[in-house]
């Protein structure tokens, strides 16, 4: 006997995971009276988990250098000398961590005039504007910040990338994680060489940032997204631990560099 | 986030910085080679192939309509590149094939291989638009919608296509006593 087409739409959805509850009960009542229809689920589950014992191939080596040799790098090269503008755009590390940067060089402009104002209210009452002169801008280390490491991750739990951005004096480390269950984002430090100083998260994040001397500890679910800017002491090149954990257990490791190779 | 990050390196290599492409190419070709392997199970082949698509990416880049997503517009070139190879070695193999036989007996084939290898040979024994819905379904785990476009055709067809894909594997694997 024929299963009904509709039954077997059902059955597949039902693999692909798309059937509402509703339908599912459904299905579960049918399979219960027709055997068959039961056979062909089991074996259609089957084929679906023998497909997931299938590994998966690593890359050749040689595949992006070829790439890479192949294409003609003059080909967009005449457009950029067309359009100056778009070149500069370009040049930005990326617009969200720009706009992060931003922020917090303007914060840190008005937080220093501020907190001079206030040590100078102290020593005199009355304020002498006239002894206040120089020069106020923007802090232009935003459009300067240079990629020093940037890890992407790709396991069953949680995926992303973690990058660390370096520009005289600070260090931004860039949090941009996805996972389904709560995970927790630890990262490292040297205290003598690097020192917290502010993070920045979408409005709709719902992290726990944990901060001490010596490390940071980000947890949350979902979108685990966080802008962190510490003060970078270190006259050379020093190191970030980037530790993550799902259900307490320690699932990737990776010591960041922040510094670039350049 | 992933599509801002794709747009803005589309962007940067349309502005001239090659380094651009180079991330592109380091984010995608394990995926990307991934499909292709799935698709015509043979390693040198698969790395021309997947190199061919990367380069004709890089070449059509400007054609990019940034309504779309950066890698589903990337799997389609590379699921061309699978099928247009696959024809033409289908149509030069015609030609061969009554000069030598490669079938194997059940047991040979059975002996020769793992699980794995076994499964990966089943899968070249459906046609084409079944092997391609497979592998993007089960493989990369992507959406209908999403197949629909990198394979186009509308969703009605991909899903009647998986569906059969399934129940045809499901024989295969039977007869093959998997």
């Amino acid at each position: 006997m024929a299963i009904d087409s509709s039954l077997v739409e059902l059955i597949n959805k039902e693999i692909d995971g798309i059937n509402s509850r509703a339908d599912s009960a459904k299905l579960k009542e049918y399979l219960a009276k027709n055997q068959e229809a039961k056979d062909l689920y089991d074996d259609l589950v089957r084929v679906s988990s023998l497909l997931k014992t299938v590994d998966e191939v690593e890359v050749p080596r040689s595949l992006r250098a070829s790439i890479l040799n192949t294409i003609d790098s003059s080909r967009y090269a005449m457009r950029e000398r067309r359009n100056p503008l778009r070149s500069v755009i370009d040049l930005l590390p990326q617009r969200v961590s720009l706009r992060y940067a931003f922020v917090f060089s303007f914060g840190l402009v008005v937080g220093l005039v501020i907190y001079a104002l206030f040590v100078d209210m102290n020593k005199d009452a009355s304020i002498d504007i006239s002894k206040l002169h120089g020069t106020m801008v923007l802090n232009r280390a935003s459009e300067s910040f240079e990629t020093a490491d940037n890890v992407e991750i790709n396991l069953d739990k949680v995926h992303g990338t973690v990058t660390t951005r370096h520009a005289r004096g600070l260090l931004s480390i860039e949090v941009n994680l996805q996972s389904q269950q709560e995970i927790e984002t630890l990262l490292e430090f040297d205290p003598s060489a690097i020192s917290f100083t502010s993070f920045e998260q979408p409005d709709n994040a719902k992290n726990n940032v944990n901060i001490r001397e010596n490390s940071l500890r980000l947890t949350g679910s979902g979108d685990n997204k966080c802008l962190l800017v510490f003060n970078d002491k270190a006259p050379a090149a020093t190191s970030v631990n980037l530790k993550i954990f799902s259900s307490g257990t320690l699932v990737y490791e990776k010591v960041l560099s922040t510094r670039g190779k350049s | 986030m992933i599509e801002e990050a794709d747009s803005l390196l589309v962007r940067q290599c349309l502005g001239g910085d090659t380094r651009a492409f180079g991330a592109i190419v380091e984010k995608y070709e394990k995926t990307m080679f991934n499909v292709v392997i799935r698709m015509v199970n043979n390693y040198e082949d698969a790395q021309d192939i997947a190199q061919s698509a990367f380069v004709k990416a890089y070449e059509k880049l400007r054609t990019f309509d940034s309504k779309y997503k950066f890698f589903s517009w990337l799997y389609r070139i590379v699921v061309n590149e699978s099928l247009n190879f696959l024809n033409q070695k289908r149509n030069f193999e015609k030609l061969d094939e009554s000069l030598i036989s490669k079938e194997k007996t059940p047991e040979e084939a059975y002996d020769r291989v793992e699980a794995g290898e076994r499964i990966r040979d089943a899968l070249l024994d459906l046609k084409l638009e079944y092997r391609t819905v497979l592998v993007l379904k089960h493989f990369q785990n992507l959406s209908y919608e999403e197949i629909s476009y990198i394979v186009d055709v509308p969703q009605k067809t991909v899903k009647a296509r998986l569906f059969t894909a399934r129940q045809l594997l499901r024989e295969i694997l039977l007869k093959k006593g998997i």
